[in-house]
């Protein structure tokens, strides 16, 4: 690899314009909402290599995301993108992994949170009938 | 998530860098599968459907109707829409984090992540509405 090269691991884009998005395993996910806590793991989940200029590969990743620690409260009615919500702000960390023919990726337990948050979300047609 | 190899103190560019093409790459790719239809060289072709998984519906999330970069999706932020699926009601959490890692010879990366996971209840394509979870990734 030389300077610069970048591995994405993403869900890539559905033909529906679906972004990203992969179903899950719902006990994957733990949250306490009241607790500001809430858990991601998953284990040689597959999720392609989009590398620049070659066709997505094949690869499995491994995650444990942990977000706790509260630092703000949210409250959120967007009436252009059709949503609203209600937030906690929060740390996260994460050890993240990846395997792939040829590269694998571990990374250290040490993260910088940009921004992170859990919370509880409605839109379409539940924000029409709610808000 | 993206990794990029040798950090430095250019790291925060090169990020940058990575993150716009990244995301420059799919957005073409989007656009080929909307007007050409079979003008695509990227993966956009092998998107997999949503498949089903343990205690989840088997039926596939209709995106959320805007986004940013004219994409399905908004960027991570405050106030911005968490759920990539539209017809949702649930719990969301995001992590847009920023770390290092190894490759197995001990060569030095940089990561980033911008994850997802929505957890709720939604109305499908089929337009009935179901239980699940999804990532983003």
């Amino acid at each position: 690899m030389g300077t610069g090269h970048v591995h994405d691991f993403n869900a890539l884009v559905a033909p529906s314009g679906l972004f990203w998005t992969k179903a899950i395993p719902i006990e994957s996910v733990s949250i306490d909402l009241g607790g500001v806590r809430a858990s991601w793991r998953l284990t040689n989940f597959p999720v392609p290599d989009f590398l620049p200029g070659v066709v997505d590969l094949p690869a499995t990743v491994s995650m444990d995301i942990e977000w706790s620690g509260r630092t703000a409260d949210t409250k959120i009615g967007d009436f252009v993108a059709g949503f609203a919500g209600e937030y906690h702000e929060c740390g996260a960390t994460t050890t993240w992994s990846a395997q792939e023919p040829g590269f694998s990726f571990l990374s250290t337990a040490t993260t910088v949170r940009r921004f992170a948050e859990i919370g509880r979300e409605r839109n379409g047609r539940f924000f029409q009938e709610s808000d | 998530m993206e990794i990029l190899d040798h950090p430095s103190a250019t790291m925060i560019a090169d990020r940058a860098w990575a993150h716009r093409l990244s995301r420059r790459q799919l957005l073409r790719g989007a656009v080929g599968a909307t007007a050409g239809g079979a003008v695509l060289g990227s993966g956009l072709l092998a998107a997999p459907p949503v498949f089903a998984h343990e205690g989840g519906s088997t039926v596939e999330p209709v995106p959320i109707p805007k986004g940013d970069g004219g994409t399905h999706h908004f960027f991570p932020g405050r106030g911005k829409e968490v759920s990539t699926i539209t017809d949702f009601n649930g719990f969301v959490g995001i992590a847009q984090l920023i770390g290092t890692g190894t490759a197995p010879d001990s060569t030095p990366l940089n990561f980033s992540i911008d994850n997802r996971f929505l957890l709720g209840e939604y109305v499908g394509v089929d337009g009935a509405l179901h239980r699940g979870a999804f990532g983003v990734f």
